[in-house]
């Protein structure tokens, strides 16, 4: 085992998946039950028996390892409902800005949608008296005998963490601060969180509805990281342990103790940095990531090595103002059920799950999936499967027959339009995500993994105008990974509000920008707090450190911002220029039109610090094979031709760097990897077949 | 024949489409009520002008940019080219009010005519004698702003730089209005590229079958629900208020269920000088969302379910069938309110389990004048201001502070802090009002209390539209227990603390010093209060909406019931 191991944990409902490298670089994965009244214990037997697997003590094992823990507390705590008993602090006059919504109701044309429950109730929310105006001077200052009556309120009533969230406060946190002390005086024990931590940015219900969820979670988080951390320091830990956060970096333990909630996605957002991974390895920055199982697809983006960000967005109900990588979900899978709707065929959303599953499963299924019509076109074969589980063709053509009947063709004419409707609404999925946003798929290489997306990629690909795809062979153990190849990434935006003119003050900007990055800067380093990471002092060098800046930019009277990257820390006239310059191309690009004469507004800064981490020298043991074996030959239909005979390779023997012409077909364990007419499939050596379209 | 998976890919195109022109709009637009409010609405349509797909966007705007669009297409007969542009906000052309300002693209497709798309959205400001389009001193549609009868902002692919500066030189902001404009010419140039690529896949033959086919299959979607629902003859009523009088303006309908069609007639009183009067496009629009109520959500918003729905706007010169030159520029949130209302009260009879109470109708407020901060005019229309109540319905309480129903809450207030980045005012209070929600077995929402303070030696506060006298109504709520009920006040209060109340309708100036109060109505309420659940009541007692007198009072509150839980 290398001094410096890598150990990544994945925490799912069902497994916790401990996932490194053996001493051979092979990848190793350890299921072991997950526990949710006892998580902290659960991952550490799995640490325990992925250090007994690879054949070293565990605390051997720990020994300088850094362990990368995505976590699932945070998301569970808030859709159980179970989180603290909060109260809010805010503006008095403004106590109900949380159950208002600005006014806003989400699905409008559902008629008798119930209204939202706040995490507060009204009686938990307490105006205090105090204003800021919009330039950052106090109007009326902090009334401390209000906060001190409040305390005694939220005392009485058994209030465990409190939330302070004040108007402009992104411009003078002084308020927040000062009323954050009186409650953690006042309330010993009790979790204090204010908006100039968690979200110091303009919109006061979005800062308002994440200072409360930070708030709301934050108790249980907290304290499981405290047992984890004590847990693994007693097993021999001396390294740190890392966390993913929503938005696709991972953080140090007391960053994510201060502000929990940016682990509330902590698991999804480990998918498009896999897909960076092997993106990278092919010499690609720009990856669209598909992974599609049984019920769902889900499509994420990485954009010149960026993951692709979405906010404000909402979480089970909830309005998180954070940045959290946006992985955009549609019900699509191998188990989606193909419908007559009104004279439209439709596939999915509803899906056949796991029982009865697909109705070639055998099992009792009775509607044609999406599996049916693979089957049916020869994409799979009869016979068992994982899990027990055995194709066979008499179900799956009875019940597309039945749909054939119903659409008025054949049962493979039936087939093939499913795959033809899938593939447009998968489609549709990157578009929302690509084109929406001024992007290019063609610009763009796609990854596909879970169980069906080889079966799909091609399709899909060529449907977007993509003319490469990347098939990892590790398909299954994709998200787990993700969690070893992802990078340390501190983000932070503050709000500063300004009119861009002749008479901007453009030091004014550079020292709120100075000290946004001074404050990050400090964060990452955790100078200090060396109660959780053993080392004192700095945690990295200043030459590991890669620091970008940005602006958010809008026209005037806009309500939207565009992100513009800066080139660097120091801001002059000149950068601001450039910046208005740069947004005016971005905004064109985006929405097909800009004004080059109308004048722009700040609206926030932006500084993000990433530290890489080493990639992890894998070894796929791809053996020898010089040449594709071939196991059998059937017929395969995709698209509205007659079915062809392909050939049929065996997958856990194919052969680096020979490419394979399509139409042809690559079995692997998991998967069948679909190579369509006019693509070629070549296993490279970082472990995934590349798949290229010819000219 | 268009086969079903054709159909889908065709389909799926046109969503995609739809879906696209709306993120233009929201991402761009310039007028806060495009971006915050999403006060807009985007459209496909074929050849003829029957429209295709109409995305989930405002109510306000259903059908009606379909009449919008045939007035266009009688308009300029022949005189359509490739390239062309046409804008259009009028009334009398199936406008909805001239804030509302509508552009149409004609999509040519190997050579010929082969759909059309649309977007309309409303702006910040329209002209006219007073900043941001309602104005409650007009008596005339020529007081209410610029008239813009169908005309080619674009010809050939040429913009019309002459009829450009003269639109733009009418209008109070003209930068942004300009935006505005780009916006929808983005919005409409992503749709034509959309019909583009699927006539290359599909085939432009495929594209045009294929939207016949859709239509057909609204309309057989809507016959079906028309037949489900029990046939008869169902009356209908709704009240507004008179800003002319002292007895309220109503509205009657009559909705008569035959077999697989069904029609719908408005009468009402005769059209007043004041704004409150629709003319066809906007009370076509009204009665389909008022029918929303019975259609599943599934239903597409096409042309084919208009062709099951006869309407009859009774005789020209009502209120809900205007003619010129009465004035209009409430009228896509009052007579809209109350014509939905009307629909409503005759389905409520209908389908009695999908019954909705009232909603609190738009009452805002729109400022203008001069900010010393930039030196610059501003004008801004209030959404926080217009916020209230919505009605109840079985099973569920309505929203509290939610946008109109001539939105189905679907418009933002904006934030407070955005609010006073961008105009000189400070906002000192914006939360519930206790006491005033609809009683019933469900209550309606509350409404909002709104206190702002201009920073300008003075602004001016143009207050507008309806709810000062009536509330909104319940629904099989007894009688006793609507007595009570709050409804719309703005006030002005001055530094010595005294209150003065403004009257409806008016333009006043607001001086330093001074403080805009205002509180709007809660929704109606559905059933008796007294059957109220006594866990939901004494929620809302702790949280301070309601108080333990009216708990007592209208819904037989005891805190010593041993039938309530914790009681």
């Amino acid at each position: 085992m290398a001094p410096s191991a890598v150990i990544g944990i994945d925490v799912g409902g069902t497994f916790t998946d401990v996932v490194g490298l053996d001493h051979r670089n092979h990848l190793l994965t350890v299921k072991t039950p997950s526990n949710p009244r006892d998580p902290a214990n659960a991952v550490l037997e799995g640490i325990r028996m992925f250090a007994s697997a690879v054949g070293v003590d565990t605390s051997r094992l720990l020994r300088d390892a850094t362990v990368v823990h995505g976590t699932t507390m945070g998301i569970n705590t808030l859709i159980t409902r179970t989180g603290a008993r909060t109260g809010l602090l805010c503006t008095r006059g403004f106590r109900d800005v949380l159950e208002m919504r600005v006014g806003y109701k989400e699905e409008r044309y559902e008629l008798d949608l119930p209204p939202p429950q706040p995490l507060v109730p009204r009686r938990h929310r307490i105006g205090v008296r105090e204003r800021v105006d919009g330039l950052g001077q106090v109007v009326e200052p902090l009334s401390e005998r209000d906060v001190h009556a409040a305390c005694e309120q939220f005392s009485a009533e058994g209030i465990e963490a409190v939330a302070i969230c004040y108007l402009w406060s992104f411009l003078h946190a002084d308020h927040e601060q000062r009323t954050a002390d009186i409650c953690v005086e006042a309330m010993p024990g009790a979790f204090v969180t204010t908006s100039w931590e968690v979200l110091p940015e303009i919109r006061e219900y979005d800062r308002v509805s994440t200072t409360v969820l930070n708030a709301y979670i934050g108790p249980r988080v907290v304290s499981y990281i405290d047992q984890l951390e004590r847990l693994l320091r007693a097993e021999g830990l001396t390294g740190s342990v890392l966390y993913l956060q929503s938005h696709g970096g991972v953080a140090h333990a007391d960053e994510v103790t201060r502000v929990p909630v940016r682990t509330l996605l902590s698991g999804p957002a480990a998918g498009p940095s896999v897909a960076r991974f092997f993106a990278a390895a092919a010499g690609h920055r720009n990856a669209i990531c598909v992974d599609m199982g049984g019920t769902s697809f889900d499509a994420s983006v990485v954009t010149e090595g960026t993951i692709r960000q979405a906010r404000p967005v909402t979480v089970d109900g909830l309005r998180v103002g954070l940045p959290m990588v946006d992985v955009h979900s549609v019900g699509g899978g191998g188990g989606s059920i193909a419908h007559v709707d009104a004279g439209i065929l439709r596939v999915g959303p509803s899906s056949a799950g796991a029982v009865p599953g697909p109705a070639c499963y055998g099992l009792g299924g009775r509607d044609p999936t999406v599996t049916d019509a693979n089957l049916a076109l020869g994409v799979y074969g009869e016979g068992p499967i994982a899990g027990d589980l055995s194709l066979s063709l008499g179900p799956a053509t009875g019940a597309l027959g039945g749909l054939g009947a119903e659409v008025g063709v054949k049962t493979g004419d039936a087939a093939a339009g499913v795959r033809r409707v899938l593939t447009i609404d998968l489609a549709q999925a990157v578009r929302d995500i690509t084109v929406a946003e001024g992007r290019d798929p063609r610009d763009y290489v796609l990854i596909a993994g879970g169980g069906s997306g080889p079966a799909h990629c091609c399709a899909i690909a060529d449907e977007l105008g993509i003319t490469e795809i990347i098939v990892p062979k590790a398909a299954s153990t994709l998200c787990a990974l993700g969690a070893i190849v992802t990078d340390v990434v501190y983000e932070m935006r503050r709000s500063f509000p300004t009119q861009l003119g002749a008479t901007t003050d453009a030091a004014a900007i550079g020292s709120a920008l100075d000290r946004l990055e001074a404050d990050l800067i400090t964060r990452l380093q955790g100078e200090g707090l060396d109660e959780v990471d053993r080392a004192v002092g700095l945690r990295y060098r200043e030459d590991d450190l890669h620091v970008e800046h940005g602006f958010e930019l809008r026209y005037r009277e806009q309500l939207w911002e565009i992100m513009v990257p800066i080139d660097s820390g120091e801001v002059d006239d000149s950068t601001l220029a450039s910046a208005v310059e740069d947004f005016h191309v971005r905004h064109h690009n985006r929405y097909a039109y800009s004004e080059p004469d109308t004048p722009c507004e700040l609206v926030s800064l932006s500084v993000r610090a990433t530290v890489h981490r080493p990639l992890p020298e894998i070894d796929w043991e791809l053996g020898a094979s010089s040449h594709w074996h071939r196991c059998e030959a059937r017929d395969l239909r995709l698209g509205a031709d007659d079915a062809v005979e392909v050939e049929v390779f065996e997958g856990t023997a194919s052969p680096v760097g020979v490419p394979l012409a399509g139409p042809a077909l690559v079995r692997e364990p998991l998967c069948t990897v679909v190579v369509a007419p006019g693509w070629t499939a070549t296993l490279e050596n970082h472990g995934a077949y590349v798949l290229r379209k010819q000219p | 024949m268009i086969d079903p998976i054709t159909l889908a890919v065709l389909e799926g195109g046109l969503q995609s489409a739809i879906r696209e022109m709306r993120e233009v709009l929201v991402r761009s637009g310039r007028s806060p009520i495009i971006a915050i409010s999403t006060d807009f609405s985007n459209s496909i349509f074929d050849a003829s002008g029957e429209q295709v797909v109409q995305g989930d966007d405002q109510p306000v705007h259903l059908g009606s940019m379909q009449v919008a669009l045939g007035e266009v297409i009688r308009f300029f007969e022949d005189d359509i080219s490739d390239g062309d542009v046409i804008y259009v906000n009028d009334p009398t052309y199936g406008g909805g009010h001239q804030a509302d300002m509508t552009m149409f693209k004609p999509v040519y497709l190997d050579g010929d005519l082969a759909a059309w798309v649309g977007t309309r959205a409303h702006v910040s400001d329209s002209g006219g004698p007073v900043a941001g389009g309602y104005n409650p001193l007009a008596r005339e549609i020529y007081a209410e702003g610029i008239r813009i009868s169908p005309l080619k902002i674009w010809e050939r692919g040429q913009l019309r730089r002459d009829v450009l500066t003269m639109l733009l030189l009418n209008l109070r902001t003209p930068e942004a209005h300009r935006g505005d404009m780009g916006a929808q010419l983005g919005a409409l140039g992503v749709a034509q590229r959309r019909l583009e690529s699927l006539s290359g896949s599909l085939g432009t033959a495929a594209l045009r079958e294929g939207m016949a086919a859709l239509l057909d299959r609204g309309e057989q979607m809507a016959r079906r629900t028309i037949a489900s629902l029990p046939d008869g003859v169902y009356p209908g009523h709704a009240f507004l208020e008179n800003p002319a009088g002292d007895e309220p303006l109503e509205i009657w309908s009559e909705i008569t269920v035959g077999g697989d069609r069904l029609a719908v007639a408005l009468r009402a009183s005769p059209q007043i000088d004041r704004y409150f009067n629709s003319y066809f496009g906007n009370s076509i629009s009204a009665i389909y969302a008022g029918l929303l109520t019975v259609f599943p959500k599934d239903t597409p918003h096409n042309g084919g379910v208009y062709r099951c729905v006869d309407i009859d706007l009774g005789p020209d010169g009502s209120i809900v069938n205007a003619v010129e030159p009465t004035p209009s520029s409430m009228a896509t949130s009052t007579p809209f309110d109350n014509i939905m209302e009307a629909v409503e009260s005759a389905l409520a009879q209908v389908a009695p389990e999908r019954a909705v109470a009232g909603w609190s109708h738009f009452c805002g407020s729109t400022f203008a004048g001069l900010d010393s901060r930039t030196g610059e005019r501003f004008s801004h229309l209030s959404t926080m201001s217009g916020i209230g109540g919505a009605g109840a319905m079985w099973r569920t309480d309505g929203w509290s502070c939610c946008s109109p129903q001539c939105t189905f809450g679907g418009m933002r207030t904006g934030n407070v802090e955005e609010i006073e980045f961008r105009i000189p005012m400070r906002i000192h209070r914006f939360e519930f009002r206790p006491d005033s929600e609809g009683p019933g077995q469900w209550r309606g929402g509350f409404g909002m209390a709104l206190e702002m303070e201009p920073l300008e030696p003075r602004i001016v506060v143009s207050n507008i539209g309806e709810g000062y006298v009536l509330a909104p109504p319940g629904l099989d709520v007894p009688e006793a227990f609507e007595r009570d009920r709050a409804t719309f006040e703005r006030s002005v209060r001055d530094a010595s603390g005294s209150m003065d109340a403004i009257v409806p309708h008016t333009v006043i100036d607001l001086h330093a010093g001074q403080v805009l109060v205002s509180g709007s109505p809660g929704g109606g309420g559905i059933g008796d209060p007294r059957q109220r659940d006594r866990g939901a009541l004494r929620t809302d007692i702790e949280n301070g909406l309601i108080s333990p007198d009216r708990a007592a009072r209208i819904y037989g509150w005891d805190p010593e019931d041993p039938e309530d839980p914790e009681g």
